[in-house]
């Protein structure tokens, strides 16, 4: 059957044989040019090794590539044949490689210096591929007391009735200013997160109650589990929120906030005026001019009819006084500002 | 054999692949196809359903399928398996509290039957945050070594910058294509 296909193939192309024969010859010279340079390779200074091999390994993937091409007129014996030797330059050079280059050695460049590469880096081996890819360069981060912070991710984390201001978890003289944040299993808690110096760059909440989040324009998304009986005041890209009971949200956003899994969630427009938020809303690539915090899509909810799960919150009702500074942070003061704020029913 | 050999010539010419972008809630799957197709991402919502781009790239079209990842909407990835030449897994390197749920839901995907011949990319995507991992530290969190039965790669990207994400796409349309393309 296979040579049937063959057969109409070259009553198409009568000069298939005659490009199969010239391919061959020419491959073959590429492919001995790439064996030459990969047996140099232990001749030459270990600093320049890699950048070789790099290269080595381009020619490897645009021979491929010209292989692929050929396919068409190729016959089957040679398509196997070649791909073997494709197969076998690639195990030869990773051989080679790993002789020259200890794997322990390696040394990844900075993210920031690895600008988008339109180049192929495609390879058929898995091994070979991960050791091109880029890594991003750890970044030091000052530690700060008694939070633990890895990165420039601040993480707040099992607190009950105390106050958080963004001033005391980030150290401001440090040089870079965007900072993730996450929180989780925070009880009573009022978090204050306004800042016009830092940029937060994402927020991650998972099991909070009874707790206050005031937050300035964040740069991508905000992201939630269950939650119970909060209030969050946020700006984003993007607000998903899961498994939840009893929030009331005032909301920036510029896409469709969703809710998955959640019941009583009051939806209000965003309310934090302080001087400076235009700025705020620049430096967070954020368009104050779009909000979409009514256009709630609820996951749970796919019928015509509106979702039970979510309301609006009357105008009137509007939280628009919010606890940046307190002067009194014991637990009965913050408490008495919360019971202020939820105003949620049991 | 023969009938076979018929086939990927006849699947040569039209040089086509269907790629199934897939990954948790929040990952960037979205971003990343809108920014492949060079598309605006400012207002992208939280997808309700999925999105189809066809793509040109490097001779090939791609089909890119690019379904939700809400944990309510997860059970119908299945619906899109078939004849899935590649799967790229998006990965929230800043979403730490929840990599766990991310690779279980990896390695049931690799168990499906329907996908067992596909390429797995992931991306390690949201690299301009300031709270990602680094792609090594994913490949180690996911477990990704363990991963045998398709051809995988891992490349830290960033869709809102656009960094290495047509590397990534580079090394899935190269590896599908010796896989499909040559006989091995």
């Amino acid at each position: 059957m296979s040579a049937a296909a063959d057969d109409i193939k070259e009553q198409k192309h009568p000069d298939t044989k005659e490009a199969a024969a010239k391919f061959w010859h020419s491959f073959q010279q590429e492919r001995e040019a790439i064996r030459q340079s990969i047996s140099d390779l232990s001749t030459q200074s270990r600093s320049v090794v890699s950048g070789l091999c790099d290269k080595i390994l381009e020619q490897i993937n645009n021979l491929e590539k010209k292989l692929i091409e050929a396919t068409i007129y190729l016959p089957t014996y040679d398509q196997r044949q070649l791909t073997l030797q494709v197969k076998s330059l690639n195990e030869e050079l990773s051989k080679q490689r790993s002789i020259l280059i200890p794997k322990s050695k390696f040394s990844f460049k900075s993210r920031k210096t690895a600008a988008i590469s339109t180049k192929p880096t495609s390879t058929t081996g898995t091994v070979s591929s991960q050791a091109q890819l880029p890594e991003k360069s750890s970044v030091n981060e000052s530690t700060l007391p008694a939070i633990s912070s890895n990165f420039k991710i601040i993480t707040l984390h099992d607190e009950q009735g105390k106050y958080f201001d963004i001033k005391s978890l980030v150290a401001l003289d440090a040089d870079n200013k965007i900072v993730d944040f996450q929180l989780s299993n925070l009880t009573d808690c009022i978090v204050n997160l306004v800042s016009a110096d830092i940029i937060i760059g994402a927020i991650h909440i998972k099991n909070l109650k009874n707790t206050l989040i005031m937050s300035g324009p964040v740069g991508s998304s905000i992201l939630s589990h269950g939650c119970e009986r909060c209030v969050f005041l946020v700006g984003c890209h993007q607000f998903r929120m899961h498994d939840s009971i009893k929030m009331k949200i005032y909301l920036h956003v510029t896409s469709h906030p969703i809710i998955e899994d959640c019941r009583e969630i009051q939806f209000a427009p965003y309310t934090l005026a302080v001087d400076g938020l235009e700025q705020m809303f620049e430096k967070a690539k954020l368009d104050q001019s779009i909000n979409q915090y009514d256009k709630v899509e609820d996951f749970k909810w796919l019928k015509q009819q509106a979702s039970p799960n979510w309301s609006l919150l009357q105008e009137q009702e509007w939280e628009k006084d919010w606890p940046l500074n307190i002067k009194d942070s014991s637990q009965e003061s913050i408490k008495c500002i919360l019971d202020n704020i939820v105003k949620l029913e049991d | 054999m023969g009938l076979l050999a018929i086939l990927r010539k006849l699947r040569q010419k039209e040089k086509e692949m269907r790629l199934l972008v897939l990954g948790l809630d929040n990952a960037g799957k979205t971003t990343i196809l809108k920014r492949l197709n060079g598309e605006p991402i400012d207002t992208i919502s939280p997808t309700l359903g999925f999105n189809i781009k066809t793509l040109e790239h490097n001779g090939y079209k791609l089909h890119i399928f690019d379904v939700g990842g809400q944990k309510s909407i997860r059970s119908y990835w299945r619906n899109y398996f078939e004849q899935t030449d590649g799967v790229i897994w998006v990965v929230d390197s800043a979403d730490r509290m929840r990599l766990d749920v991310c690779k279980k839901e990896l390695h049931s995907l690799l168990l499906e039957e329907r996908l067992s011949g596909a390429s797995l990319l992931v991306f390690a995507n949201k690299q301009d945050l300031s709270g990602a991992l680094a792609g090594q530290e994913i490949k180690q969190v996911l477990d990704l070594d363990s991963i045998l039965t398709h051809h995988w790669a891992i490349q830290a990207c960033s869709a809102y910058t656009g960094d290495n994400l047509l590397r990534g796409v580079d090394w899935i349309v190269g590896d599908i294509a010796s896989r499909i393309y040559l006989l091995d």
